[in-house]
């Protein structure tokens, strides 16, 4: 199933990911880190709703979800061995990681300004 | 020659236990990656969560400000930004090497041992907040 994303795919997938997230929290802490300390809420929420801010930021929480995946699931298939624990665990993960998908785009997607 | 070969593989000592044996440096730096994986993964919901309420109201933007500021959430939160460098410093280590630079075993060795040193001082900064 291609969802499960596994093999040479996951690995590539995964440092794809890798370059994404570590590139946007490079750049985002040298951008922000100097006045981020002393925000007030109606910047914070136009900085969000930026549409270039919001969709990078969208696209950064499906690139970490994605990598959790691929993370998580490495490690549980390395040190949980029972098949049944294993895929219960599995399952709890993908689904905990579905639900935030859509957690956060309808948070993000609901203060963007087109 | 056969018979002598398996005698020989089954009598070497099996000792794998994690808490005994002393894994090379190069294994630390990789086994840290994965716990600090772990970590942020488990913190990841309460993130989205305080995203969500920062972007709701005034209110909760306020409250999350609060909640950051508390000592307990705020020896956490030093833990977490800790777990996020750590993995961003040792995630670029392992891109190189994958990328084929650093493979000597020298020079892997040295680069785990300063990714690790890193991640210590990193947590001491965060930790008694000469660095916020």
């Amino acid at each position: 199933m291609a969802w499960q994303a596994q093999g040479f795919r996951a690995w590539l997938l995964q440092r794809l990911t890798a370059v994404y997230i570590g590139l946007y929290l490079i750049i985002a802490s040298c951008c922000f880190y100097a006045n981020i300390s002393n925000i007030t809420y109606q910047q914070w929420y136009q900085l969000i709703s930026q549409p270039l801010i919001n969709v990078s930021l969208v696209l950064f929480f499906y690139a970490v979800l994605f990598h959790s995946w691929v993370g998580v699931r490495d490690i549980i298939i390395d040190y949980i061995k029972p098949v049944t624990l294993r895929l219960s665990v599995l399952t709890a993960v993908a689904l905990g990681l579905f639900i935030m998908t859509i957690w956060v785009s309808l948070i993000l997607m609901a203060v963007i300004q087109l | 020659m056969d018979k002598v070969t398996n005698k020989n593989t089954n009598q070497r000592p099996k000792f794998l236990n994690l808490l005994q044996i002393r894994l090379p440096i190069t294994a630390v730096a990789s086994i840290l990656h994965r716990i600090s994986g772990i970590l942020l993964f488990l913190i990841l919901p309460f993130v989205i969560y305080d995203l969500g309420l920062s972007l709701k109201s005034e209110d909760g933007f306020k409250l999350v400000l609060e909640s950051l500021n508390r000592p307990a959430l705020q020896m956490l939160g030093a833990l977490a930004v800790t777990a996020v460098c750590y993995h961003l410093i040792s995630g670029i280590r392992f891109l190189l090497l994958d990328l084929g630079l650093g493979h000597k075993l020298q020079t892997s060795r040295w680069s785990a041992r300063i990714v690790i040193y890193l991640a210590i001082i990193m947590l001491l900064l965060f930790v008694t907040g000469v660095v916020k």
